[in-house]
């Protein structure tokens, strides 16, 4: 077993770095957040309120570039897997197909991690007023789970999908969805009603995201979110099941 | 003449037909609106002033998804067409590769102006601060420049490029910038004078402030001059820069 997954690791991460759409995802996030930088006298402003605009996409947006990107490149992956029958093949050599999707995920869940390391350090050198604490450790399973959350979600998509174009305009929408409610970019206090709680539980990556920008903003501990993390578990645990039950391994 | 009004009406039951060009112009535009309105509380302050995002974004990014959107759909139509050498083989039948180009440019000219007017009018029922006035009939013309604009980059990218895949990830690249720094979505008082006066030379910041200016000031075409100079250099480079670029027949 762990002499076909360490091979296999290293030909996934080579695959990865050598993939345009992954130089991109690196690449992107860290040159918005520097324009971002730039806008140091735009604020959002919402009833009486007013928050600073660098340091709220700061957070928010390390994690969504993280898993939109992540999510859009293996939405791909799985629905030309799945249109090209190329885990039926493999499944009668002696790497298994579960295997080698495994290592994919958790390859890309190490780039994910990697991607959000990277904006937050640039955008804290542009003036992003980050907590540097210790807690800031915190963010690396956080961003784990929400990039796990994100794949999972590419793999049900790319399951319900009959092809790899519909995959792909159905991940397109979750992506602009995710965007517009998950608070990444846009602050949820600004909703009308009740809708700031809803979408704390309704939409996946949001209060994971909440977490994220509590700790790196304040030096908050992580027990401080034990709500947030328990339902971006709780969404973790749905995708995981839903991806399971509609992407199948080895049958059309 | 018959002929390219044939392929137009051909082309534009294609198009209505197309789910990439429902999801770019019908689907996409209508969740922004509803996320716009929920988000109907919230504004920009930037040295320039307060702005309501609805406001913001309902003209800046009604321009560019017509645009983009447009444009992004075009190219792939025109860079299968070269790779496919269809235009090659066309030049030998009596409908010539310019009619059937014509054809296929007409109703994205005029579906993008009927989306961004209807753009605007829905942004309006849902809290925008249009004016649905006789003035705003003044866009028409500004988004014929946005349309050809995006229609020509679309040429210039699939003539520069050598398959569907590559000129999609060049479309990509492009637009990417042009989110951030033609004012679509951010205000550009935000940005440091240097940026902000640069960003003026980029060929759809003078639009959107264009249509900005006309649907929610009220303002008239004229007070545009410089931008609509700009918009209209950058269109004539563009035209000509695509008539070079994207061959039809060699």
């Amino acid at each position: 077993m762990l002499t076909q997954t360490i091979p296999l690791f290293r030909a996934s991460a080579k695959m990865m770095l050598r993939s345009r759409g992954v130089i991109w995802a690196v690449a992107a996030g860290s040159l918005q957040i520097l324009v971002f930088g730039l806008m140091k006298e735009l604020d959002f402003g919402f009833g009486a309120g007013r928050i600073g605009f660098l340091d709220f996409v700061l957070p928010g947006i390390a994690v969504f570039l993280a898993i939109s990107q992540l999510q859009d490149i293996m939405v791909a992956v799985a629905a030309n897997y799945k249109a090209r029958g190329t885990l039926k093949r493999l499944a009668v050599t002696p790497v298994s197909p579960p295997l080698v999707i495994a290592v994919q995920i958790l390859t890309h869940v190490g780039l994910g991690v990697v991607v959000a390391a990277l904006v937050l350090t640039v955008g804290t050198l542009i003036g992003g007023d980050l907590a540097i604490t210790i807690n800031l450790l915190w963010l690396v399973p956080l961003v784990g789970l929400a990039v796990l959350t994100a794949l999972a979600t590419a793999f049900a998509v790319a399951g319900l999908t009959p092809n790899p174009q519909s995959a792909s305009n159905v991940g397109v929408t979750i992506s602009f969805l995710v965007f517009a409610f998950s608070g990444a970019i846009l602050p949820v206090e600004a909703l009308p009603g009740l809708l700031p709680h809803i979408v704390q539980y309704a939409v996946p990556q949001t209060a994971l995201i909440e977490a994220v920008r509590g700790i790196a903003l304040t030096g908050a501990g992580i027990t401080e979110f034990g709500t947030q993390v328990l339902i971006g578990a709780g969404w973790l645990a749905v995708a995981l099941v839903v991806a399971a039950l509609a992407y199948r391994f080895t049958e059309e | 003449m018959t002929g390219t009004l044939r392929i137009a009406s051909a082309s534009t039951k294609q198009l209505l037909r197309s789910s990439e060009v429902i999801t770019t112009m019908v689907v996409f535009p209508a969740a922004l609106l509803v996320i716009l309105a929920l988000f109907s509380d919230l504004k920009w302050e930037s040295p320039a002033g307060a702005v309501p995002l609805i406001d913001f974004w309902v003209t800046g990014m009604g321009v560019l998804a017509v645009a983009l959107g447009n444009g992004h759909a075009f190219l792939a139509t025109i860079a299968n067409y070269k790779a496919g050498g269809v235009l090659k083989r066309l030049s030998v039948t009596p409908v010539s590769p310019a009619q059937l180009i014509l054809g296929e440019v007409i109703p994205r000219t005029v579906m993008g102006m009927v989306t961004i007017i209807a753009f605007l009018a829905v942004g309006r029922l849902l809290g925008a601060d249009i004016r649905l006035e006789l003035g705003i009939l003044a866009v028409v013309p500004v988004m014929v420049i946005v349309t050809v604009t995006g229609l020509s980059v679309a040429f210039v990218i699939a003539g520069l490029t050598k398959t569907p895949q590559n000129a999609n990830a060049l479309d990509s690249s492009i637009s990417f910038p042009l989110y951030l720094f033609t004012g679509a979505m951010f205000p550009l008082a935000a940005f440091p004078g240097w940026l902000e006066q640069a960003a003026r030379f980029i060929p759809y910041t003078g639009l959107i402030a264009t249509v900005r200016g006309i649907a929610i000031q009220g303002r008239s075409l004229t007070d545009f001059g410089p931008e609509l100079a700009i918009a209209a250099a950058w269109m004539v480079l563009l035209f000509v820069g695509a008539a070079r670029a994207y061959r039809f027949v060699t």
